[in-house]
């Protein structure tokens, strides 16, 4: 009976002393331990709040636009592009401001959409849609030689067909029907499963006639 | 003193324990403790595993739609590795886009989700969102509650929006229009022949070695099959029926009238009604009025009210309010069917609540139940029929029992059964394994007649069932392995072959021959006279010409553009129908401005959703390539 109490008279002695030694540190370690997981949950909670906002207005920028209310969508556009523009529907509300401009006859502002996203878009993917239509632009202004440079260097990945349309069609523009039916049949053979667009891409290989120069 | 420190002890050191042990939990919930541990895994998508559980209910849901959408036609054309394959690579890449929306950020917010759900087409039911249609579609889709159907919508809410960024946002530029417009709208002119193989068969000759060489190494093809011929017994229920023997006497027929008398009764009731006219494609409010008059009506009939005053004075059916309301006595089935059932469950002298029928509301009230028996001589026949069938399916029963037994009993002779049950051991012709006709149409016999048991053994097979009541057993006559013909026995089928064969090749050495010249300078028009030919010129046509062999067509537009003073000539392998050459003459290039506006646009904009779409098919394409997969081929 005796040694019990002295015995938990001794524990109890250690762990007074151990709690002199260390109970700051260990308070400190459990306040800045709930600090974090507070400041991780609240900023979880700011970037949630934020996307599901930037969310709503792209659902507000579909709708407008597939009614064809072209100053409505490019209100909630800029709004998102102001307002949101750390979420992934920053990008995808450029292209579709690209999209708008364009339509609108606004070339350049449609470049500067585009070239925004290829700068800021976070998704690579995104960032591949950008550049071919931004190429097609410059196609379309008659700029074929800037648009084969927009296409150096570029990893292609999934995007291999079609890069390898477009570089087709501006070899095409520019006469050199060699390098174009090249293009084009590469752009065949790396179409992705499930895609129907083989036949435009047959077309535009068969109007530059069969390749005689080799049989 | 002590006790309240040890206390307090104990208090803050559990405390400080407790903190601990929360601070994971905190972190990553609670659920990641009590999720337990899936079966089998198909695929591991980025760590994300597919398990055997959910590909199969999604092979299963397919299968069911497949089904659905053909009528219920078989699903086991869709059993293939193949398909299976490819639902897979549907899940994979579903996988792979809920993956990247969640990597990127994307996010359906709950009040979206909200929205969504209680638009979705699946859950309306009268225009408004039903409960009861989305617990049902939980519990079919086998979620494990709303909840995780809620996720699995989100999920796909968040990728139709990254699938949106790619097909809602293309465009495509004036330059790129113009072109496509143009390639479509383009038409091309030119003359065209056939070399056709049949005029290079004449004059044709084999050689002995030649159709010995095809022989020996295409034997494989003339090989014919293994066959069997078997003899049978067959017990059918219709045979049955057609012995004599059933003929039931005059005293078993009256025996049998006696017993089941009651069953040859003609019940008629005779209704009064009073209608109130609806007519079909009557406002809802009409139909409420209408039924909230015949409920006051049923009110004050059952009260006592005067079932012929109230018929007068409303009734809208001119040929009985004048009787009252009386329309007779009627046969079951003789009114609407609504009228039938509300009449046929009335008591006597009740007063039934408003029907509805075509015609409008009816309230019905009983007056009188007749019932009649019908004489001997009206249904003899009919209970001569039944008793015929009763005593031959009795029969049919026993013999089929006895069949069974004596074909099992005395495997090595269908005659035991064939004499005791008065059959005849028919014969079959040839049986090959892919079935035939008669009994060889149904694939257990064919089965059956190639078992071992009854090839090798000798013995009966079992007995079949080719059709309900039609019971068959077989037993071989004779049997031939698959053989090699000699020969002889295919020399005409071998010369026949070779003839087309070699005549489409000479058709197309002729033909690729017939296109060098023409490009030294010859013309279509010469060479074709020379050969009694006569080109066809189907004029300035465009791609979609149907007047012109399609493979023609397509060699036209694929030919390389004339020079001014002289065509283009190309040549086209045409296999069975040997070879084509044709002289292109003019291509007219398409006017992108020109044609119907709408039409432009419309390829136009087809064109902008094959670009978008073939983006986002890129992008998923881009997806896999990047991905960490693996997929485990023994578990599919």
């Amino acid at each position: 009976m005796a040694d019990y109490h002295i015995s938990e008279d001794e524990d109890l002695q250690k762990l007074k002393d151990w709690w002199k030694a260390n109970g700051l540190s260990v308070v400190s370690g459990v306040v800045l331990g709930i600090i974090l997981v507070a400041g991780n949950n609240w900023w979880r909670e700011h970037v949630r709040t934020q996307t599901e906002q930037a969310s709503a207005l792209w659902e507000v920028m579909l709708t407008r636009n597939a009614d064809g209310d072209a100053s409505e969508t490019l209100r909630a556009g800029e709004e998102l592009l102001a307002g949101y523009d750390g979420t992934p529907y920053a990008a995808q509300a450029a292209l579709l401001l690209a999209k708008l401009a364009y339509e609108a006859g606004q070339k350049d502002q449609s470049k500067a959409r585009l070239r925004w996203v290829l700068k800021n878009a976070d998704d690579s993917g995104i960032a591949h849609a950008a550049r071919l239509r931004l190429a097609r632009l410059l196609q379309d202004e008659g700029q074929a030689e800037a648009a084969l440079e927009l296409l150096d260097d570029v990893k292609p990945g999934g995007f291999r067909s079609a890069y390898a349309e477009l570089r087709g069609d501006l070899w095409q523009a520019r006469g050199d029907a060699g390098k174009a039916r090249a293009a084009y049949r590469e752009a065949l053979e790396t179409l992705p499963v499930g895609s129907n667009y083989g036949a435009v891409i047959q077309m535009k290989l068969d109007d530059l006639g069969e390749d005689t120069t080799n049989s | 003193m002590l006790s309240s420190i040890k206390e307090k002890a104990q208090g803050w050191i559990a405390w400080l324990i407790v903190i601990f042990i929360s601070i994971p939990f905190a972190l990553w919930g609670i659920n990641s403790y009590f999720e337990a541990q899936s079966s089998v895994v198909v695929a591991e998508v980025n760590g994300a595993e597919i398990d055997n559980d959910s590909f199969q209910a999604e092979l299963s849901r397919i299968r069911q739609l497949f089904s659905q959408q053909n009528r219920g036609a078989a699903t086991d054309e869709l059993d293939t590795p193949e398909f299976r394959r490819s639902v897979l690579n549907r899940m994979i890449d579903a996988q792979l886009l809920a993956q990247a929306a969640v990597e990127d950020g994307f996010r359906i917010s709950d009040s979206q989700l909200n929205e969504f759900i209680r638009g979705y087409a699946g859950f309306q039911q009268n225009g408004k969102f039903s409960p009861a249609l989305y617990d049902a579609f939980v519990r079919n889709r086998g979620f494990r509650d709303p909840a995780a159907l809620e996720e699995e919508f989100r999920s796909e809410n968040q990728m139709q929006q990254l699938m949106n960024g790619f097909t809602e946002t293309v465009f495509i530029t004036g330059a790129d229009q113009a072109r496509l417009l143009s390639l479509q709208a383009q038409q091309r002119e030119f003359d065209w022949i056939v070399l056709d193989p049949q005029v290079f068969q004449a004059g044709l000759s084999l050689s002995e070695e030649e159709i010995r060489a095809w022989y020996d190494e295409h034997a494989d093809d003339y090989r014919r099959p293994e066959r069997v011929r078997v003899a049978y017994l067959r017990l059918s229920a219709a045979e049955v029926a057609k012995r004599a023997d059933f003929n039931p006497s005059e005293e078993e027929l009256k025996a049998a009238y006696e017993a089941s008398k009651d069953r040859f009764v003609i019940e008629q009731r005779r209704a009064r009604h009073i209608l109130l006219a609806v007519p079909p494609g009557a406002s809802e409010e009409r139909r409420t009025a209408a039924l909230d008059q015949a409920r006051d009506l049923v009110r004050q009939l059952r009260e006592g009210a005067d079932f012929a005053k109230l018929a007068a004075e409303y009734s809208a059916d001119p040929g009985s309010k004048r009787q009252g309301g009386d329309l007779g006595f009627l046969r079951r089935g003789a009114s609407e069917p609504e009228f039938d059932a509300a009449l046929f469950a009335l008591d006597k002298d009740a007063i039934s609540d408003p029907v509805a029928t075509r015609f409008g509301i009816h309230i019905i009230r009983l007056d009188d139940i007749s019932e009649e028996n019908r004489s001997f001589a009206e249904v003899r026949e009919e209970l001569e029929k039944s008793t015929r069938a009763r005593k031959a399916e009795a029969t049919f029963f026993a013999d089929s029992q006895r069949f069974e037994e004596l074909v099992y009993d005395q495997p090595d002779s269908l005659r035991a059964a064939a004499e005791t049950l008065g059959l005849k051991v028919q014969e079959s012709d040839w049986i090959g394994r892919q079935g035939g006709t008669g009994i060889a149409a149904t694939p257990e016999v064919v089965e059956a007649a190639f078992s071992d048991d009854v090839v090798k053994n000798g013995n009966n097979s079992a007995t079949i069932e080719i059709a309900p009541d039609d019971l068959v057993a077989l037993r071989l006559i004779a049997h031939e392995p698959a053989e090699l013909r000699p020969l002889e026995d295919v020399r005409d089928r071998i010369e026949t072959e070779l003839r087309t064969r070699k005549a489409r090749e000479l058709a197309v050495a002729e033909g690729e021959r017939l296109l060098g010249e023409l490009r030294a300078g010859k013309t279509l028009a010469e060479l074709a006279s020379a050969r009694g030919l006569t080109p066809k010129s189907p004029g300035l046509v465009d791609r979609r010409h149907a007047g012109t062999d399609f493979r023609v067509l397509a060699a036209a537009f694929r030919a390389p553009r004339p020079a001014a003073d002289r065509p283009a000539y190309a040549g086209v392998n045409l296999g069975e129908d040997g070879y084509g050459l044709l002289a292109l003459r003019r291509v007219q290039e398409g006017d992108p401005a020109a044609g119907d506006p709408q039409l432009r646009k419309a390829a136009s904009d087809l064109l902008g959703r094959q670009r978008g779409y073939g983006q986002f098919l890129d992008y998923r394409a881009d997806l896999r390539a990047k991905a960490d997969l693996s997929i485990h081929e023994d578990q599919l």
